[in-house]
């Protein structure tokens, strides 16, 4: 086996690219994913709005690509809960609420409930979160809404070496790596849950946490507990990449990061490799078939590109003709117009390009 | 990551960096590499003194630079901090060895068993890390005489080894079973009298010297690139330093800057240059079966290649080998880093997740190819970590080495 020949080469690991990693591997394909860096959904947990959501409702594929990514990662321990027809409502950091219908576990269990008297958890010297803001803002905002007003916030005390500033990436981090701050937590959460059905808290539950170990801890609390997504870079986000990452090198796909696509060999319509710019002569990689799913990134590598594509999702030049048959982007076709660009657009995008690409011969299947 | 590419603006302060740097990960107080790069970068770029002794902190793995979703080249400009910073006199001073293990290992050599012997007391090494701020809790690696030679041979094809410090001082064993290696696959392997790849100067502070080694190191190696021969190396650090055209220490520099290029045109690390052999159906697949499971840790400097993992590929050859490509980060040695008293409590807690990873695994060998992840390995686990070209030779032999 020729170890610079896959089956498909996709670019860029935002949730489009992700979702066309996955994609392919599902089918047992050779799958090379080439990213510089996580995708942007890392910033803000990858939520899908309802808006989004409703726009894209018409388009065929759309519930079977939510479904497949709901699979895939909670196959891969960080999975994205979904609800097409009743979105949730989540609070947001500025004390309103956001109609969404899919989010990390963690987020979505952080949705707004009638029922459940809830504490959010602020953390004594952590910056960028205010526990009794947030909760007297979205009683507030509950009640305009006609709903009851379920929030307490409650200040809880960790442990004074966690660092300066306090961030949630660092609690994130000490979490990941110690089991005695996890019991430390687990017990002042306890604690602040006394007297309420839930607990809801800035996200600080490891970069690298599984929903196995998650709902673990949450057993330990003794309540339900849900995630506030905060400031950039999100923790559940970031979470997400990191173990659907594991989750497709585990299945063999080799994952080429830190260095972008600076050429796509392309001779008499057929894309024949893509070149890797790293250090030195770079690396040329061979595939079956190439998904383009960053678009700053496929602009660049195509000067004819429109930024359409067909609705087997290759790619157009101005002349209307696919650049290169075994070429796909993860676009939504006449993106130009709609503009569905958000997180469900990208997983339909994926989605679609992956399963297009997989239509190919697919020869070097991982055996 | 594009290491020519310093526009600041490129950041948007996303601290996705943050969140892959392995020191920010276990040292409470470390800014991490956003503040310690693009930020301060704003002020020291108008002139402003932001100097700061955390830059001495940053381990130069470049997984900032890899995450970097805009290509800020974070690790250099914290390399080029590190550069200006100036440190107390004992900590100058000990990193002014460090910074030249080439110096290190030709004085250490000249009567090695009594080196070795005087760095292994116990006294010696509580009088170093009191006068020197060096780490008891470490053994310097053996020191050897120099004895990698090139030897005659019939062969036509000629590739250049690169052997580094720890090839020429610690483990010409390992030079002579890379050269074996290359050979058996075809070529005459003609070993580079060159010096330090510069790396430790970097990572120490002193690119005055790093700049030094790269000009003794090209022109040393000036013919044979002129030739079109192909630099081999067998170490993941001299292996990106070459590739980098030596870290870029060279920019600007009008009659070097091009060879540098050309350097790093003709680099390749020795799994990269068998992987692509195997890839052309060239690759001596003369392997006995070696019924073993292999843990394998890929160097941080192997990964900012960005060649993929070529070893995996090469040992997944051997018959009964199989091979699990561990990815637990990185080990937290990086070079000296671990040996200085100040910074070994972060070294560790930074191998933790590697330890911890290598432990659950339970494998019957432990392979990467860097000298000091290896070193950091066996004294964070106990386990005997060997370079996956023993591995690869034995293979070849059908007998252990």
């Amino acid at each position: 086996m020729q170890s610079n020949r896959f089956d498909a080469i996709v670019m860029g690991a935002g949730l489009s690219g992700l979702t066309a990693a996955a994609v392919a591997a599902a089918q047992s394909r050779r799958v090379a994913l080439v990213a510089i860096g996580a995708g942007a959904f890392v910033l803000d947990a990858g939520c899908v709005s309802a808006n989004e959501a409703r726009q894209l409702s018409a388009q065929p594929d759309f519930e079977d690509a939510i479904a497949f990514i709901c699979k895939a990662t909670a196959a891969a321990g960080c999975a994205l809960d979904a609800d097409l027809r009743s979105p949730r409502r989540i609070p947001s950091l500025l004390g309103g609420f956001e109609g969404v219908s899919l989010a990390p576990r963690g987020v979505w269990k952080a949705a707004y409930s009638a029922g459940a008297r809830t504490a959010i958890a602020g953390f004594g010297g952590m910056s960028g979160f205010d526990a009794e803001f947030l909760a007297e803002r979205l009683n507030n905002h509950a009640r305009a809404h006609g709903l009851a007003p379920v929030y307490t916030a409650k200040i809880v005390a960790l442990p004074s070496d966690l660092g300066t500033p306090l961030t949630t990436l660092r609690i994130a981090n000490r979490f990941d790596r110690d089991a005695g701050f996890r019991a430390a937590l687990a017990s002042a959460l306890r604690e602040a849950a006394t007297g309420f059905d839930r607990v809801l808290l800035p996200s600080v539950l490891g970069l690298h946490s599984t929903d196995g170990q998650l709902a673990g801890f949450e057993r330990e609390v003794g309540c339900g507990l849900g995630e506030l997504a905060t400031l950039p870079p999100c923790i559940p986000g970031l979470r997400v990449y990191n173990r659907l990452l594991a989750a497709l090198r585990g299945r063999g796909v080799e994952v080429f990061e830190g260095y972008p696509a600076d050429l796509l060999e392309i001779a008499d319509g057929v894309c024949t490799g893509l070149r890797i710019a790293s250090p030195g002569r770079g690396l040329l990689l061979h595939a079956d078939a190439v998904v383009l799913a960053t678009e700053s990134g496929s602009r660049a590598l195509l000067s004819e590109f429109t930024g359409s594509c067909d609705e087997r999702q290759h790619p157009l030049s101005p002349s209307g003709a696919p650049i290169a048959r075994n070429l796909f982007a993860a676009l939504l076709p006449q993106a130009a117009e709609s503009k569905p660009d958000g997180h469900a657009g990208q997983i339909l995008a994926g989605y679609r390009a992956a399963v297009c690409a997989c239509a190919e011969r697919g020869e070097y299947a991982a055996r | 990551m594009r290491p020519d590419n310093f526009a600041i603006d490129n950041c948007l302060k996303c601290s996705v960096c943050n969140a892959a740097c392995p020191v920010y990960a276990v040292h409470p107080q470390y800014p991490g590499p956003k503040h310690l790069g693009p930020e301060l970068e704003r002020l020291r770029l108008e002139g402003l003194d932001a100097d700061t002794g955390w830059v001495e902190y940053c381990l130069g793995c470049h997984r900032c630079d890899l995450a970097c979703p805009q290509q800020v080249g974070v690790s250099e400009m914290i390399a080029r901090a590190k550069a200006r910073h100036r440190k107390p006199l004992v900590r100058a001073l000990r990193d002014w060895w460090f910074a030249r293990p080439g110096l290190l290992g030709k004085l250490t050599t000249i009567v090695p068993p009594v080196s070795n012997f005087f760095l292994r007391l116990g006294p010696v090494r509580l009088l170093m890390s009191k006068l020197m701020r060096i780490t008891r809790r470490r053994i310097f690696p053996a020191y050897t005489r120099p004895t990698l030679r090139t030897a005659a041979s019939g062969a036509k094809q000629r590739v250049l080894l690169f052997p580094g410090c720890f090839l020429t001082y610690n483990r010409p064993d390992l030079g002579r079973k890379t050269v074996e290696l290359l050979e058996r696959n075809g070529f005459a392997v003609e070993v580079a009298q060159t010096g330090c790849c510069g790396v430790p100067a970097i990572a120490n502070g002193d690119a005055a010297l790093a700049r030094g080694l790269a000009e003794k190191n090209l022109a040393v190696m000036a013919e044979n690139l002129a030739a079109g021969m192909s630099v081999v190396t067998a170490c993941a650090s001299c292996g990106y330093q070459l590739k980098s055209g030596f870290g870029g220490v060279l920019e600007g520099n009008p009659r070097l800057e091009p060879l540098a290029h050309r350097i790093g045109a003709q680099t390749y690390d020795i799994a990269e240059f068998l992987r692509a052999l195997s890839d052309a159906g060239k690759l001596n697949t003369g392997f006995h079966t070696v019924n073993r499971q292999v843990a394998y840790h890929a160097p941080c400097h192997l990964s900012s290649q960005g060649i993929g993992r070529p070893w995996v590929h090469l040992l997944r050859q051997i018959p009964g080998v199989s091979v699990n490509d561990v990815n637990a980060g990185c080990c937290g040695m990086s070079g000296t880093y671990g040996f200085k008293e100040e910074k070994y409590q972060v070294s560790m807690g930074v191998g933790q997740g590697l330890f911890e990873s290598l432990k659950a695994l339970r494998p019957q060998q432990v392979a990467t190819e860097c000298a000091t992840c290896q070193m950091q390995i066996e004294h964070g686990t106990g386990m005997h970590t060997v370079h996956p070209i023993e591995i690869l030779l034995e293979a070849y032999k059908g007998r252990p080495n």
